[in-house]
């Protein structure tokens, strides 16, 4: 009953942001009112309660305020209405009604909070360390480890350990419930869940350095089939490449700085600053999220890094281009 | 201090109904009582900080193995026996004995010096142990919390000697003892705060 | 060193010249220079909300990017919080307070100087960072460890931790004066009971900054030390916590909100009335639930902290008290409109602001409640959702207050009124600027956008708020442009305004406009919460204007020896020595010895400088 009248409310507020979003309605929108998981869902609901709630004691007030001030306008300044100094039945008044309301407020607080808290015991746990400003992801269970794109199994509840290597980071996709903070020192712990298939924008919510702004992720929810298949296509070595213009290619980032941060499994490649490059080319985005995976953005990023995303570690190594574009190439075949 | 405004509010005195005078507390003592409250937070912000975080596992001295007990309870008794020095000053000051109050004040500010120096003490024999103030979080919150402390004992030595200074120069009498009133207010919030140190650094680690 | 002792008929020290502003010990010079310290820094930093918002004015704009935009983002809530507001709301404290209070001056008249010289040159030396290596870059409340080495180095946090403790130290004094001047120096009848809300207020916040700014002291002291004398307290790997620096701050962070807003709440206090030719309904209500707001500001800290990983018990705690301010908010609101109601409205600028900061802090409040309802604020916490919300309390809220006590007060500083039109005119560009610039923030805020991120990428639906968020912040800059204009215009060329303009209520309008150096000739004797309104009526139910009655005097004219304290250099020379000692702090030890020398030498001064007059009246108690 109660979820299917807030069913229509949501949408009447939704139609309301929509209508003022002139660009025309974008299918990304990380709206924290375009819930996918149960536990995003009851914070929207929770919202569109407190919404309303607002909106009326808003209109209520605004309304007494305008009221006064408009129907008590004096023309003579000279005149003396009335000396009234207050009333005890309105201050008692007064002081319940919003002692009554935040009552309400507090109870469907603890409500939700008492719903939402706790990871369910089957919950698939997935170790987030941030980085400044990347995301990593380990799959304990799989053993997989993968960066900045977050894969999903539809319907499956997650519990991600929150951890830092370096300073205060927020996991947040708003699709998919509230976020929390990954703080040195301390593991949190944060569920979620999406129930629907399909591509979540996610970032870091707490100012963490120059590319705060920069520090996106994806969470990338598919069927239980695709997710199974995408962690076995994880799991394995990168592939050993036999086109010369590969192994070129290859050969340079072994003989390069690279090596120092990023690891490709299979290879000698063993750094463990960066992301994880054994898979590189089956991420759709890269630079955390900040730049659709081309070639062509490829190569502008590793030409120069820190132009692309400021304070990033990645320094601009003054590799030639002929260099950049095959590095490219064999980075682009490790899918 | 700041007394600029006393003979303003005297002025006023005459008046009958008057809120101010009957029963009103100097104006010069309240504020000293008002700067301590916050003071009260200052060093309860560091005790705090100071039990949430001296025992912390990490390498390096602990609280244990590095704080022993003679020094500091001597310094106890050196401050509590300071605070009476301070008492009989006042005390001095108010039967108008000047040079009595000069000696008193003299001995408070000796004990307060011979605090300093047998606090330096106890850090030299830290240091010498291996705990510094970057060892660990320990050595980081002990020096910060007894080295704040210290710092208002060397404030209370200054400020008494630059009394003693003005004292001998006249400059306080029967009638004008409420600066060395705050500034004895001033000395056993200091010798409070010890106490609490003592407590929470010494007794309970 | 003279004294001044004088009689009514012997003008005091000249307001003119430079030494004079130098060396002023006068609570209303020094209200003035609070004031336009001020209002020069609300300039930097309404600059700074300018440059940020040009560069959100459209996706992956690169106009201030990266680091320099969080210099400038940094700077921007720093200097609006402690340069800006908290400075307006004390310069008009001083300024009013002693003239509310029927007092010739503050209790400390030196200690009040030294206040405004530690807000101005801390505002100079947290400024000079932008030139000396890099302004601070770790947002107004620095989280560690970003602000720590290595992830901040070089000198901007330390500039931002010494500045931050040059204005604590003003604050104190200030505050210590403010309690001691308030309980201590009213005029014969005016008791606590009595006093302007305004008054009560300030008093309030005295109270709150007393006890909040030690949490803030000891957090940067401490950041200080793990940065540069490599301590621990915030590294994980020595031990330490990074979630301590988050209590310290919060601990002070949130009664400073109260800073903000408690005052300003005083000023509509006062103007509702006089414009309505009422007196305020609910005083004791309006009085006590200002000191609720104190109170409980000390008590909901951790809802800055909901997504750190706290024990959902904890937080549902939190959250309770969080929601419980909203109680005395709404008592103050209902009893304000209850004001308004049944009187005679006169719409002049100082009314126009105080229904517009109801208006607007209507909005603050209650997004607020949003942000104690914890699972909702796992959503909107550090999204553009909390910028608007801050907005709607500090720039709705309290800076729209400020202006209306410009316009309301500008006449009893200056002697003359300021043009109504144009106040007007700057009203309805701040209120609907106001709107346009922060109601898309809370939109796009629910609609997933970070706050303190430079950019964002095209295609999340978030251009067109931005945008007009954009467009509304130009506007309010247009607004303030209105503001100088008439605010110069009016100091040389506004109408004169006399003692009384409004027909007010409280005591600063029963002396001259702007008032004699010992404020009033006479101290009055109040018998009710409307001294100078009881002068001109009859006390009846309707009442009549009585003609020709003159203040009951406290004593015989002839009795008075008003005795000034006499000007000082001590103030500033302490001041100086402590922005050197800052300096030093930052670049080099040999400075702060430097420093240290400059200082004793000013309190060698302070002490020795004989303010009392050895020959004051009889009765001198000593």
């Amino acid at each position: 009953m109660l979820s299917k009248k807030l069913r229509y409310l949501r949408y009447g507020l939704g139609m309301i942001f929509a209508s003022l979003l002139l660009a025309g309605c974008s299918s990304e929108r990380p709206s924290i009112l375009l819930p996918v998981s149960p536990k995003a869902n009851a914070e929207a609901n929770l919202f569109l309660i407190i919404f309303w709630i607002s909106v009326a004691v808003f209109v209520i007030v605004e309304a007494a305020l305008f009221y006064s001030v408009i129907r008590f306008r004096g023309k003579n300044a000279e005149d003396v209405p009335p000396q009234i100094h207050g009333s005890v039945p309105l201050e008692i008044a007064w002081t319940t009604a919003p002692a009554l309301v935040l009552v309400v407020v507090f109870v469907l607080t603890w409500q939700t909070l008492q719903a939402t808290a706790a990871p369910p015991l089957d919950s698939m746990p997935v170790l987030v360390t941030g980085n400044q400003f990347w995301w990593k992801f380990d799959y304990l269970d799989q053993q997989v480890s993968t960066a900045n794109e977050l894969h999903l199994p539809v319907g499956r509840p997650v519990r991600l350990l929150l951890e830092t290597k370096d300073v205060i980071h927020s996991f947040w996709v708003p699709q998919l419930g509230g976020k929390m903070d990954l703080i040195a020192g301390h593991q949190n712990v944060l569920w979620l869940q999406a129930d629907k298939a399909g591509e979540y924008h996610g970032q870091c919510a707490e100012l963490c350095g120059a590319s705060h702004a920069n520090m996106r992720t994806k969470v990338i929810a598919e069927s239980q089939v695709n997710f199974d298949a995408w962690i076995q296509s994880q799991k394995t070595p990168s592939t050993t490449p036999t086109n010369p213009a590969l192994v070129k290619g290859r050969d340079l980032f072994l003989g390069n700085a690279c090596i120092g941060c990023h690891m490709i499994r299979g290879t000698t490649a063993a750094g463990a600053v960066g992301p994880d490059l054994t898979h590189v080319a089956s991420r759709s985005t890269i630079a955390a999220g900040l730049l659709e995976n081309t070639s062509a953005n490829m190569a502008r990023w590793i030409d120069n890094p820190p132009a692309i995303k400021p304070g990033v570690l990645m320094p601009k190594l003054n590799l030639s281009q002929d260099d950049i574009t095959s590095i490219v190439a064999y980075l682009q075949s490790l899918k | 201090m700041a007394t600029g405004t006393s003979s303003v509010t005297d002025t006023t005195s005459h008046a009958a109904a008057a809120v101010e005078h009957e029963g009103m507390i100097d104006t010069r003592k309240m504020g000293v009582w008002t700067f301590l409250g916050s003071e009260v937070i200052f060093f309860g912000a560091l005790i705090v900080t100071y039990l949430t975080l001296h025992n912390r596992p990490t390498s390096g001295p602990t609280a244990h193995e590095s704080l022993s007990l003679l020094i500091p309870t001597i310094n106890t008794m050196i401050l509590l026996i300071s605070s009476v020095a301070m008492v009989m000053g006042l005390a001095a000051l108010r039967d108008d004995n000047v040079k009595g109050m000069i000696r008193w004040i003299l001995v408070t500010a000796g004990l307060g010096t011979l605090f300093l120096i047998l606090k330096g003490v106890e850090y030299y024999e830290h240091s010498q142990e291996g705990l510094t103030p970057a060892v660990n979080v320990f050595g980081s919150v002990y020096y910060t919390l007894t080295g704040f402390h210290a710092l208002h004992v060397l404030i209370g030595v200054l400020w008494m000697l630059a009394a003693v200074g003005l004292a001998s120069r006249g400059r306080f009498s029967a009638r004008n003892y409420i600066p060395i009133e705050i500034m004895g207010l001033y000395w056993h919030f200091v010798d409070l705060v010890w106490v609490a140190v003592f407590m929470v650094v010494y007794l309970i680690r | 060193m003279a004294t001044h002792t004088a009689s009514l008929s012997q003008p005091q020290y000249s307001t003119g010249g430079l030494s004079a502003w130098l060396t002023t010990v006068d609570h209303k010079m020094i209200g003035i220079l609070y004031l336009l310290g001020a209002g020069f820094f609300l300039l930097v930093g309404g600059l700074e909300a300018l440059l940020i918002r040009t560069q959100l004015i459209r996706p992956e704009n690169t106009f201030l990017v990266g680091e320099t935009y969080n210099q400038v983002l940094t700077m921007h809530g720093t200097t609006m919080v402690f340069l800006v507001i908290m400075p307006m709301l004390a310069g008009m404290g001083n300024y009013i307070v002693p003239l509310m209070l029927g007092a010739r001056d503050m209790a400390f008249p030196r200690l009040n100087a030294f206040g405004v010289w530690m807000f101005l040159l801390g505002g100079i030396f947290l400024n000079l960072s932008f030139i000396l290596g890099g302004a601070p870059a770790a947002g107004w409340f620095s989280y560690t460890p970003l602000s720590n080495t290595p992830f901040s180095p070089g000198t901007g946090i330390d500039f931002w931790i010494f500045g931050i403790n040059m204005f604590g130290i003003s604050s104190i004094s200030a505050s210590v004066n403010f309690v001691v001047t308030i309980l201590n120096m009213r005029a014969p009848g005016l008791t606590l009971n009595r006093l302007p809300i305004f008054v009560w207020t300030t008093l309030t916040t005295a109270f709150l900054l007393l006890f909040a700014l030690p949490s803030i002291a000891i957090a940067t002291i401490l950041l200080y030390l793990d940065r540069n004398l490599g301590m621990n307290f915030y590294r994980a790997s020595g031990g330490g916590d990074p979630l301590i620096w988050q209590h310290l701050f919060w601990f002070f962070g949130h009664p400073e909100v109260y800073v903000m807003i408690l005052p300003a709440m005083g000023i509509v206090s006062e103007i509702l009335p006089v414009f309505s030719r009422k007196p305020l309904f609910g005083y004791t209500a309006v009085a006590y639930s200002s000191v609720a707001i104190g109170f409980l500001g000390f008590t909901v800290w951790a809802h800055h902290m909901f997504a750190v990983g706290l024990p959902p018990l904890i937080n549902a705690a939190f959250a309770f008290s969080s929601m419980l301010i909203a109680i005395p908010t709404a008592i103050k609101i209902f009893n304000w409109t209850a004001t308004l109601w049944g009187g005679n409205i006169q719409l002049r600028p100082p009314l126009l602001y105080a229904v517009g900061f109801i208006a607007l802090f209507i909005i603050g409040g209650l997004t607020g409640i949003y942000l104690a309802v914890v699972p909702i604020d796992y959503q909107i916490t550090d999204t553009y959702f909390v910028v608007g919300h801050l907005h709607y309390v500090l720039f709705g809220g309290s800076l729209i207050a400020i202006f209306g006590g410009i316009h309301y007060w500008f006449p009893k500083m200056t002697g003359r009124m300021m043009d109504e039109r144009l106040g007007h005119w700057q009203f309805w560009l701040l209120f609907l600027g106001a709107l346009l610039a922060f109601i898309p923030m809370l939109i796009v805020g629910v609609e997933g956008m970070p706050r303190r991120v430079y950019t964002y990428g095209a295609g999340l639906g978030w251009d067109i708020y931005n945008l007009l968020s954009t467009l509304g912040a130009y506007m309010i800059a247009v607004s303030v442009l209105v503001f100088l204009y008439n605010f110069f215009f009016s100091l040389f060329r506004g109408k004169p305004a006399g003692d009384d303009p409004w027909d007010g209520h409280t005591l600063e309008w029963a002396t001259t406009s702007p008032p004699a150096v010992y404020n009033f000739e006479v101290v009055p004797v109040v018998k009710s919460r409307r001294p100078v309104w009881d002068m001109k009526y009859s006390s009846d139910h309707h009442p009549r204007r009585l003609d020709g009655v003159q203040p009951e005097a406290a004593h015989n004219l002839q009795d008075v020896h008003i005795h000034l304290p006499p000007p000082s250099w001590w103030p500033l020379v302490l001041s100086v020595g402590i922005m050197i000692m800052a300096f030093g702090f930052v670049f080099n030890w040999i400075i702060i010895l430097v420093g240290l020398v400059v200082f004793l030498w000013g309190v060698s001064g302070w002490i020795q400088q004989d303010v009392n007059a050895p020959q004051a009246p009889a009765g001198h108690g000593g």
